[in-house]
């Protein structure tokens, strides 16, 4: 830090999911920046940070661009509504389009056949640990990038997630998770 | 089953001072973007997960866990979404009752759909079933045809290999009401008349072991013979279909004075104007039907008053009596717009006023 007195510095944390992983590396220097980037949405209520932004998905249309132009970087096209299905079946992440759409134009799969083994939970771990395309500098892949955050997750919330995981994913109410006057609540009996 | 119990009393969480439990549980999952908040405040927050998180939870599942968290899912959707009797008003899917099985069917969808992923490899239970079954007649009943008819394949399939009993018997007669409904009369008609023959047959072990014949027993035994009665009627089977009516009337006459049982004297009144009206014998119709409509009236049962104004007002047109047929097909019509808004039903009813409008020469009204 004495090397950089007086310079202008920025330092990346990429991937910081803890405080305490980056405790000792914190510059106590007041000048200079520090990029943060986390799944671990605490970091927007730390004393460190003077701005915190959450990253969400990109908008469908935003997704179907990008889907695109992957496309159109390897001299492929490919169909609007295709193109609109798959954006949605990946909920329009950033980093399942890149993955997806690197995944689409090097198998040359089509879209149909790519969306019925991907929509199947039991298929669609191939494609999502399938990492031949991915940036050298970015070491995740789909099956991966989840795995960080699922590691943290306490017991209660990971059976809270994996029942949840079950029902429809846009609307879950949190009245569900408070019912139930007896353990046995459809009585044979009264059929 | 130690596991399962903990996970069913931490999910279910239902006095006030545990909800910090819940609380705590979903922040760390919205720490982590796994889900995140769609509405409301409190307990009556509403969250979502993001899809890919769907995938990839699922994907971690292995069998053991995935029957675990299946059955608490189940368990918690049985507990919301309503129940059906077979012996209750008569099913309106508008109603008041059945308002939060609007809120809870696509979750129903969901887990059949994580369920066929899993091949199969699940034990199910009759709760799961009796869910199956409940959603795919709240469906068909909206007008949704073939998510309905989806979710009984897949309690008939849960229940191929199964042992029989009355919820088995619930499902492959909605099964039989789906294909009279497709046109299938043959195939309809030899699965209503095994319900018929399997109640029967109930009975008398009953029976034989000294055991009395209760009146669900006897009014389910009429049900049956109702939905027999019908499709030999379609059947062109009069005789049978006459016999098999009389023989559900005279089980619901037995009991009328133990239970309100207008619901079901308006099916049987209804059935037998349908049948008479078919035969051109209009009187006996229309007293069949004017009885139901005095009962029907007296309800608030909207949609089967509809129906019987519908069927009554089919019978009118095919007498010849026009005019008739038109202010009862206009009623029809009112009560289901009313109640269903843009139905097949309703659809159906204005497709008959239009035959009514055509006959009286009101050619504007018609198109």
């Amino acid at each position: 830090m004495r090397e950089l007195a007086g310079k202008k510095w920025l330092i990346v944390f990429d991937n910081a999911e803890d405080q305490k992983l980056v405790a000792d590396l914190w510059p106590p220097a007041a000048h200079g920046s520090v990029l943060l980037t986390s799944q671990n949405q605490g970091w927007l209520s730390a004393d460190s940070l003077t701005h915190g932004r959450r990253i969400d998905s990109f908008s469908q249309s935003d997704g179907e661009g990008m889907l695109q132009q992957i496309f159109k970087n390897h001299g492929r096209t490919i169909q609007q509504s295709a193109n609109k299905r798959i954006v949605k079946a990946l909920g329009a992440l950033p980093l399942a389009i890149f993955q997806i759409g690197s995944y689409l134009v090097a198998t040359h799969s089509t879209p149909e056949s790519f969306l019925e083994r991907y929509l199947n939970p039991s298929t669609a771990a191939n494609v999502n640990s399938w990492d031949e395309a991915m940036p050298l500098n970015y070491q995740h892949t789909l099956s991966t990038v989840w795995k960080l955050g699922f590691d943290e997750l306490p017991q209660n919330s990971m059976l809270l997630i994996n029942v949840m995981a079950l029902l429809d994913s846009d609307r879950i109410p949190y009245t569900l998770f408070q019912s139930g006057p007896s353990d046995t609540p459809f009585d044979e009996s009264s059929v | 089953m130690k596991a399962q119990c903990e996970v069913c009393t931490m999910i279910r969480l239902r006095w006030a001072n545990e909800w910090h439990r819940l609380e705590d549980a979903m922040r760390y999952l919205r720490r982590y973007s796994f889900v995140a908040h769609v509405a409301g405040e409190g307990s009556s927050q509403l969250c979502s997960i993001h899809r890919q998180v769907q995938l990839y939870t699922q994907s971690r599942l292995d069998a053991p866990t995935f029957q675990q968290c299946f059955e608490v899912a189940v368990s918690l959707l049985r507990h919301q979404f309503p129940h059906r009797s077979p012996f209750a008003e008569p099913f309106d899917p508008f109603n008041e009752k059945w308002q939060p099985a609007e809120s809870w069917i696509s979750h129903l969808v969901s887990v059949k759909n994580a369920v066929g992923n899993f091949k199969n490899r699940i034990k199910v239970s009759t709760v799961y079933l009796s869910l199956l079954l409940d959603g795919s007649i709240y469906l068909w009943e909206r007008g949704f045809l073939d998510q309905g008819s989806e979710l009984n394949s897949a309690a008939q399939e849960l229940c191929k290999d199964g042992e029989a009993s009355l919820l088995v018997e619930e499902i492959q007669c909605f099964y039989a009401c789906i294909l009279s409904n497709l046109g299938d009369l043959d195939r309809a008609e030899e699965l209503f008349d095994e319900q018929v023959v399997q109640k029967k047959n109930r009975m008398a072990i009953r029976r034989q072991s000294h055991v009395r014949v209760s009146m669900d027993d006897e009014l389910l035994l009429a049900n049956a013979y109702n939905n027999l009665a019908g499709i030999r009627c379609a059947q062109g089977r009069y005789n049978e279909a006459e016999l098999n009516n009389i023989l559900s009337l005279g089980l619901k006459e037995r009991w009328k004075d133990d239970r309100n049982m207008d619901s079901l004297f308006i099916l049987s009144y209804s059935n037998l104007g349908n049948l008479y009206g078919r035969q051109g014998r209009w009187e006996d119709s229309a007293q069949n039907f004017e009885k139901a409509l005095d009962l029907g009236r007296k309800t608030e049962w909207t949609l089967r008053h509809a129906l019987t104004a519908h069927n009554y007002g089919c019978m009118r047109l095919a007498e010849g009596e026009v005019l008739k047929a038109r202010d009862l097909l206009i009623a029809a019509f009112q009560m289901r717009s009313g109640k269903m808004g843009d139905h097949y039903e309703t659809a159906s009813t204005l497709h008959m006023l239009a035959k009514c409008y055509c006959a009286t020469g009101e050619l504007e009204n018609a198109r």
